[in-house]
């Protein structure tokens, strides 16, 4: 997923029918975004998961966001799942697909709220709660950074990357769903990964070393 | 060509998506069976809100309209099927003057401001739709949203956060597109505010 505010975890609508392994999830998302009222109302309960996945981030990372900041959190994500409807494929369950969003766009939050610490208050945090919180945030940015930063990269690299390491799909599978010989894909897919990691190693030296 | 020095390096930017992964299988299980501290039902009134639906929609199928004698609450249902069919129609018709009335040479500006963007092609009749371009005077880290709509409005494909000016689709992807397309690309700035955008329509014919 991606950018500051956007995920990008997938990059095509829906192909995948019936050979999908979470058919039933991909039908529901299908019907709820061709406007199926039944459908809509069990996505939505479906998607109850937003805020407990969010709210065990929060206790994960210590609390940084208040409860306002996670409702609102909330919203957001939703929105993004929903404008991102299309995309799901069904290769994962349609929570944890939910979820990578949750992560990442609770990470592009934490992010802001550094920065605007950063920025207006300039101040170094002083309690060493506050530090070890902050230590943990550095290391989850570096992930979503990692991450987010596939929306520099050919769409086509991009999608093989995604494919492989949070779909966990094989590189003959990758192969023969796009019609092109292994060695291509696996060539594109470690060229991809150097990709990502020259453009992050400067920024994330030590954590990548 | 001996690629091996170059998977140690590799390796690290797995464990990163490795642990993304991990750690969203691992808070999707949870959320089945842990509830958050937030109001979740005020948070699913919202969600609702957003796509129009409430909870009760399966639980209470809309009661049949007596045509015949119609109390205050048909006619206005009535009223309302009356308004919702014109709404529908010159929405239709619109959106059919806004695909396909383009003129067949729009005039473009002659250069292009910070952050706009223009349709190269395809554009009017085509061969294929083997590769989408499009021109934009953009700075570093600029990203586009390309979306392809058939003739009746429909999403047929979006691609997001494309870092080039141009996509071309996989052939799969290239089946899905029907005769007739009208595609738009957004430009978008680092924190994905939007910088401009345009559109354009296109068909498929043999001799462009």
């Amino acid at each position: 997923m991606v950018n500051p505010t956007e995920p990008t975890l997938d990059r095509k609508p829906s192909r995948a029918g019936l050979s999908s392994p979470h058919h039933g999830d991909l039908a529901l998302t299908q019907a709820a975004h061709r406007g199926d009222s039944k459908a809509r109302a069990e996505f939505v309960e479906r998607m109850r998961c937003i805020p407990r996945i969010l709210s065990a981030k929060n206790r994960r990372m210590g609390h940084p966001l208040r409860e306002e900041d996670l409702a609102d959190l909330c919203q957001e994500t939703f929105s993004t799942v929903w404008s991102k409807l299309q995309t799901y494929e069904g290769t994962a369950k349609l929570e944890t697909w939910v979820a990578r969003f949750c992560l990442l766009l609770f990470m592009n939050s934490m992010r802001r709220k550094l920065r605007r610490r950063h920025l207006h208050l300039e101040r170094e945090p002083s309690h060493p709660e506050e530090r070890e919180r902050d230590s943990r945030v550095d290391l989850e940015q570096i992930q979503s950074a990692i991450v987010e930063s596939l929306r520099q990269l050919k769409p086509e690299t991009a999608r093989i990357i995604e494919w492989r390491l949070l779909d966990r799909q094989s590189f003959e599978e990758i192969a023969s769903r796009l019609g092109v010989h292994l060695n291509t894909i696996k060539t594109r897919y470690y060229r991809g990964l150097e990709r990502l990691r020259a453009r992050l190693s400067p920024l994330f030296k030590e954590e990548l070393s | 060509m001996n690629r091996q020095p170059e998977r140690p390096d590799a390796e690290a930017v797995e464990r990163a998506f490795e642990n993304v992964r991990g750690e969203a299988e691992e808070l999707a299980e949870a959320s089945a069976s842990s509830s958050s501290e937030l109001d979740e039902e005020a948070i699913l009134r919202k969600f609702h809100e957003q796509l129009g639906t409430g909870p009760d929609v399966e639980a209470s199928p809309p009661a049949p309209v007596d045509w015949r004698n119609p109390t205050p609450s048909s006619n206005r249902r009535r009223w309302i099927l009356g308004a919702s069919i014109a709404a529908s129609l010159l929405l239709a018709f619109g959106a059919r003057l806004t695909i396909f009335s383009k003129p067949e040479t729009p005039e473009l500006p002659e250069t292009l401001g910070p952050g706009e963007v223009r349709c190269l092609s395809p554009r009017d009749g085509v061969r294929s739709y083997d590769r989408f371009l499009w021109d934009s005077e953009s700075s570093p880290g600029t990203s586009y949203d390309l979306r392809i709509y058939a003739p009746d409005g429909e999403l047929v494909l979006l691609v997001p956060s494309l870092s080039e000016s141009s996509w071309s689709p996989t052939p799969s992807e290239l089946k899905r597109l029907p005769e007739r397309i009208r595609w738009t690309i957004v430009s978008k700035d680092p924190s994905s505010s939007e910088l401009g955008s345009d559109s354009a329509s296109a068909w498929l014919s043999s001799s462009p």
